[in-house]
């Protein structure tokens, strides 16, 4: 017993030993290192910029545009960080949290939720004394949704739609025209029940008409009030919507059951639009990117929402904010100009579409390639439908699809749900209340 | 030795491990703790609201002669947290079966043991997307294989009903050849072969073996992981179903630890976030302290 | 003793054993086996096809796929231009007026195309592509042809004379985009790479575009660093708590215990914030310290001591060993597989975590691998293949740490203990 249990824990000692000289070995590069960078005094000012990774050619654009300011501006380092975009806003969070925010960062939808906490840079005062801006260039909408006290907080650099689009091909072999612009709900739904196909008979639909969410805004219906004080979910318009989406694939059986964000998401939306399980389906303009690869062997294109009550487009925004706190105000506006002016919203166009109304023009006329009606992106400014930005946006909107699931799911009419979604909401608003 | 010379000695020995404790275990739960009581939107500052959240959060009233929770999903939350714990102890049970195959004198070994370990190597975001691949309604692999044999699968991740069972199994496949199959087989090598050698030179049958020497021996490690497991199923559930359902159908996935993580990070309610932590702690230390008690008792030290 | 049924009875549990096992096995290899495969294929291939295990890749073109993009915009203007009636000619021919405008002022600036010409003549040659006149038998006859090109030709009954411009617009996208594409690789041979299906493109991008070689020597250092802390604090921690008794002991390890109970997201800010007020935010001390003291390994390593026969220790009590000695030589040596298996689970456990360090490191200094490589994961889109890649490079290093490390540590005692 001695030697061999001696034996084995000699051998642990060397063990010991082995991770101590390795665990020695890299704190001592570390030394060298790690301090490397901070050892001089005269070091250049460092910016950080934070953008959700993903989708390279953006990263590669971001990482161009900064580069290109970084040569007109020697003393200035800027990094792009590319943050896994499932956490993006996380960590923005925490970093904006201890105050040690990035100095600029890129927002879409959850903008409201930070402005409202104030810890952005009012850029009013960089805007009226920089001559080389025109604000009026701007679509005023955009500009609008990032204004708040008549503060302007971001110059938005691009306006994300929802579009749908469809698949030539399978128009093609229905022997249908394409759809128009001006069409309206029942010839979608007349082409739908055509496109609908069981293509070997099992009494499983092998291609659905369309798949995705029909706007909310199309009947006019509303989930909160604009200035965000109660609940509206509980109105006929919305329930009309509710109905309408239900018998989508109950009544009509066009569409497979609303997944809602659940399986047509990212990836498997890709998926199921390139093997022909749907010849109509929602997307935005930020897949363009990726529909550009992944629709290479498709014929398709895109098409604004049929009419309901009236038209629309849900649409979202992204921009960059400068951090209330940063320490580089004026530099971080001269960054900001390059960041969301007009040479990058034409790099970025159509994978958002430019809020600068020349550059948008200008990008329609240069476009080629799918989809060809990026006319439409621009003829639909005039009809845009966000979600309201209110303070609290993403927990109420969560009690209402939660609501609008229960109704999916069968286990709630669509009134009743309504009726729960109001009370939870407008109980969580008066919580909130300070 | 002396009392006091004993005391210095175990301090000694607790205090490297007991100051990081203190520093960056206990003094962060103790923040979570305060802010329980406090509202706090993360970007001002705390608000003390006394024990507003608390009544928030378990609190009810009457409403047209029916009784409402104030907060009904905390309750379908921690159902569904509850109903999904039902996988561990069968998901222990696979894993000590498979460290007990695992630990035979088979060729191999090294080989199967890395295998099994896979899924946990590999976990994470890649991993989730494929399982939701696997449970496509329309052509997933699974629905597939189903049909090919003549039976129509469910929309798994989809349907109310299907979509708790459905992460149950990613969850049993992944955990099954994990840290509880490891923790098995080391303490499966702490016991002395002597014993087995005695148990045969019996008559005992491999059956006999297990009950008497193989489970008994074993009895530390197995509470062990059944406690670890159980504070895991009351805090986990975040990382498959923000991935694979986002938390729904209609809530069905949705457990306390995404409640939670939802309320810190997207709705910047953390004072709040901090109540349903604390009451899930009390729960947990109940669970626990009640399998410390009674379980704990039946443990064998040898 | 009968010695033959005994022998028999332990091959018939063998043979199960190895069915049970291979069985599931198999199940458990699918994923590694899946993001290897995905990891293998063309970027923009769509994850979800399974017609073939590599799917034949999109037939279009990116910047992957051109060398020197200025060379062929150069070769193109001029050959282009030179030679109307040249292969290269009849693709200038189909350009737009601007396109034709735009490549030309290309060519003139000289020097290397920025980031944004390279997709600028992407966008053009791609749109290109699609276009069912750019094949005119006449430029190319059938023979010159490569042989896949050929074959999409037959198969599209478009052959020499029964060539025909309707025909060649029936084509489906994909067979044009394919046959446009090998047009393409025969008159640039230089330039445009011939398309493959399977592809270490993005293993390439992993490896350069992630500041790769600091990520992984920061989560080495990390694992190091944190794995090394919890085995000598925690077994200390567990030695007393199991084997020592001392004021408040069981209190203290009740305390311990609870603070598992409570879920890192609601501890995750005000460890964040006190760390900020340690001045440690993007340092490795953020990264390794929190993670080096946790109660997880205390708490195992106590179970284990607790199982250790009480007759060693008393007999080396009586040899006159002082506490540390029991320690370092009785109760360590004896509790190897659990120390192993600790150590096992930490490596892995902090080679994969990844929410912490995301939200402590703030410079690419000081990114650990989980980190680095998941910045292809986007709000909109997300790179898969480049993910699968980054996670195969992760599993890798971790899969041969377990097969090897295992046999090191585990097999030791028990020779040990049976000859003992």
């Amino acid at each position: 017993m001695q030697t061999h249990s001696h034996n084995t824990f000699r051998r642990f000692v060397q063990l010991l030993l082995v991770v101590l000289v390795i665990g020695a070995g890299a704190l001592g590069s570390w030394w060298v290192w790690g301090r490397e960078g901070n050892a001089d005094p005269n070091r250049p000012i460092h910016l950080t910029v934070t953008v959700p990774g993903g989708n390279q050619k953006r990263l590669a654009i971001f990482d161009a545009v900064v580069r290109e300011f970084e040569k007109t501006h020697p003393d200035v380092k800027v990094s792009v960080q590319g943050i896994p975009g499932g956490r993006y806003y996380q960590k923005v969070l925490v970093m904006l949290a201890s105050r040690i925010g990035p100095d600029l960062m890129w927002m879409g939808q959850s903008f409201s939720e930070f402005a409202d906490r104030g810890v952005f840079l009012d850029i009013t005062s960089h805007i009226e004394n920089d001559e080389t801006l025109n604000l009026t260039e701007y679509n005023p909408q955009a500009l609008s949704w990032y204004r708040y006290d008549k503060k302007q907080y971001a110059i938005p650099f691009g306006i994300d739609m929802r579009v749908m689009v469809y698949n030539k091909d399978l128009f093609d072999e229905a022997h249908l025209p394409y759809p128009d612009d001006d069409w309206t709900f029942e010839e979608f739904l007349a082409v739908c029940k055509k496109l609908t196909v069981d293509r070997d008979g099992d009494g499983r639909i092998d291609q659905y008409g369309y798949q995705g969410p029909i706007e909310l805004s199309l009947f006019g219906g509303k989930i909160v009030e604009p200035d965000g004080s109660a609940a509206a979910c509980n109105c006929p318009e919305t329930i009309a919507y509710i109905r309408t989406a239900l018998d989508m694939f109950k009544k009509y059986r066009v569409s497979p059951t609303p997944k809602e964000q659940m399986q047509q998401t990212g990836l498997d939306g890709y998926s199921i639009f390139r093997q022909r399980k749907n010849a109509i389906m929602m997307f935005a303009t930020w897949d363009f990117a990726s529909m550009k690869k992944q629709f290479a062997n498709l014929r398709w294109d895109i098409v604004l929402n049929p009419k309901v009550r009236r038209r629309g487009q849900w649409v979202s925004s992204q921009a960059f904010m400068i951090h209330r706190d940063t320490k580089y105000p004026d530099l971080c506006w001269e960054l900001y100009r390059v960041l969301s002016g007009p040479a990058m919203q034409e790099r970025m166009a159509f994978m958002t579409i430019p809020t600068h109304l020349p550059t948008l023009q200008k990008a329609i006329a240069n476009h080629r390639g799918a989809p060809k009606n990026v006319a439409a992106l621009e003829k639909a400014l005039d009809r845009l439908y966000p979600t309201p930005r209110v303070p609290h946006l993403q927990e109420l909107i969560n009690l209402y699809s939660i609501a609008c699931q229960s109704v999916w799911t069968g286990e709630a009419t669509p009134e009743e749900a309504m009726r729960t979604a109001e009370r939870q909401i407008n109980r969580t608003l008066r919580r909130r209340k300070r | 030795m002396m009392g006091r010379q004993r005391n210095l000695v175990a301090f000694g020995f607790l205090t490297p491990n007991f100051i990081g404790f203190l520093v960056f275990v206990f003094l962060p739960v103790l923040a979570a703790i305060g802010l329980s009581f406090f509202r706090w939107d993360i970007f001002h500052a705390p608000e003390f609201v006394g024990l507003e959240n608390y009544s928030n959060l378990l609190g009810g009233y009457w409403e047209d002669g029916t009784f409402q929770w104030n907060d009904p999903h905390f309750w379908k939350y921690l159902w569904n947290t509850l109903f999904l714990m039902i996988g561990i102890p069968v998901s222990m049970a696979l894993s000590l079966f498979l460290a007990i195959v695992l630990n035979q004198q088979i060729r191999a070994r090294n080989l199967f043991r890395a295998i099994f370990y896979l899924p946990t190597i590999c976990a994470g975001i890649a991993l989730l997307l494929l399982w939701k691949f696997m449970f496509n309604e329309e052509f997933g692999l699974i629905n597939r294989a189903l049909a090919w044999i003549g039976v129509r699968g469910p929309g798994w991740l989809t349907s109310y009903h299907w979509a708790k069972p459905s992460l149950m199994i990613v969850s049993l496949w992944t955990h099954m050849g994990g840290s509880s199959m490891i923790l098995y087989l080391a303490g499966l090598q702490c016991i002395p072969p002597e014993l087995y050698e005695a148990a045969s030179i019996d008559g005992a049958g491999a059956w006999k073996k297990f009950t008497a020497i193989t489970f008994p021996l074993l009895s530390p490690t197995t509470f062990f992981i059944f406690i670890t497991s159980v504070i895991r199923g009351f805090q986990g559930g975040f990382e498959s179903a923000y991935i694979m359902t986002e938390g729904g159908p209609n809530g069905a996935t949705t457990t306390i630890g995404y409640y939670i993580y939802n309320h810190a990070f997207q709705w910047f309610n953390m004072g709040y976030a901090s109540t349903i932590a604390m009451v899930l702690f009390v729960i947990i230390l109940t669970v626990t302290l009640i399998n410390w008690r009674y379980g704990g008792r039946k443990v064998e030290y040898v | 003793m009968s010695r033959k049924p005994t022998h028999l009875k332990q091959r018939w549990r063998h043979g199960a054993s190895y069915l049970f096992l291979g069985v599931v096995g198999v199940g458990m290899l699918i994923p590694l086996l899946w993001m290897i495969v995905t990891s293998l294929r063309s970027p923009d291939s769509d994850i979800m096809d399974y017609s073939s295990l590599f799917p034949a890749p999109q037939p279009t073109l990116a910047q992957r796929d051109v060398r020197s993009p200025e060379l062929l915009v150069r070769a193109l203007v001029k050959e282009g231009r030179a030679n109307p009636s040249s292969q290269a000619g009849r693709i200038w021919s189909r350009l737009g007026e601007k396109d034709r405008e735009e490549l030309a002022t290309m060519a003139k600036t000289g020097g290397e195309l920025d980031f944004f010409q390279a997709e600028a003549l992407l966008e053009i040659l791609n749109v290109l592509l699609g276009d069912p006149e750019l094949y005119s038998p006449k430029v190319f006859p059938y023979p010159t042809l490569p042989a896949d090109a050929q074959a999409i030709l037959r198969d599209a009954d478009a052959v020499g004379d029964a060539c025909s411009r309707d025909k060649l617009a029936q084509l489906s996208k994909e067979d044009l985009g394919r046959l446009n594409r090998r047009l393409f690789e025969t008159v640039f041979p230089e330039r445009i790479a011939p398309a493959g299906s399977v592809t270490l493109e993005n293993y390439k991008v992993v490896l350069t575009e992630t500041n790769f070689g600091r990520a992984l020597f920061n989560s080495v250092l990390v694992t190091v660093c944190v794995t090394f802390g919890q085995l000598v604090t925690s077994s200390l921690a567990a030695f007393a708590f199991a084997r020592l008794t001392f004021f408040g002991r069981d209190k203290i390890f009740l305390a311990y215990l609870a603070t598992m109970m409570i879920p890192v997201s609601v501890t995750m800010i005000p460890t964040f914030i006190l760390l900020r007020h340690l001045g440690w935010i993007d340092t490795y001390a953020a990264l390794i310290l929190p993670a080096a003291f946790t109660v997880y390994g205390t708490f195992l390593l106590r179970q284990f001591f607790m199982g250790l026969p009480v007759e060693l220790e008393e007999a080396a009590v009586l040899d006159g060993c002082g506490t540390l000695r029991i320690y370092w030589h009785v109760a360590l040596p004896l509790s190897k597989p659990a120390m192993a298996a600790l150590a096992i689970l930490t490596i892995m456990g902090s080679w994969r975590t990844f929410m912490w360090p995301l939200i402590v490191a703030q410079t690419p200094e000081h990114f650990t691998l989980p980190v680095a490589l998941t910045k292809f994961q986007g709000i909109f889109g997300t790179e898969w293949t480049f993910l699968m890649a980054g996670g195969v490079i992760m599993i890798v290093p971790m899969l041969l740490i377990f097969f090897f490390g295992q046999r090191f540590f585990v097999s030791g005692l028990r020779v040990g203990a049976v000859k003992g």
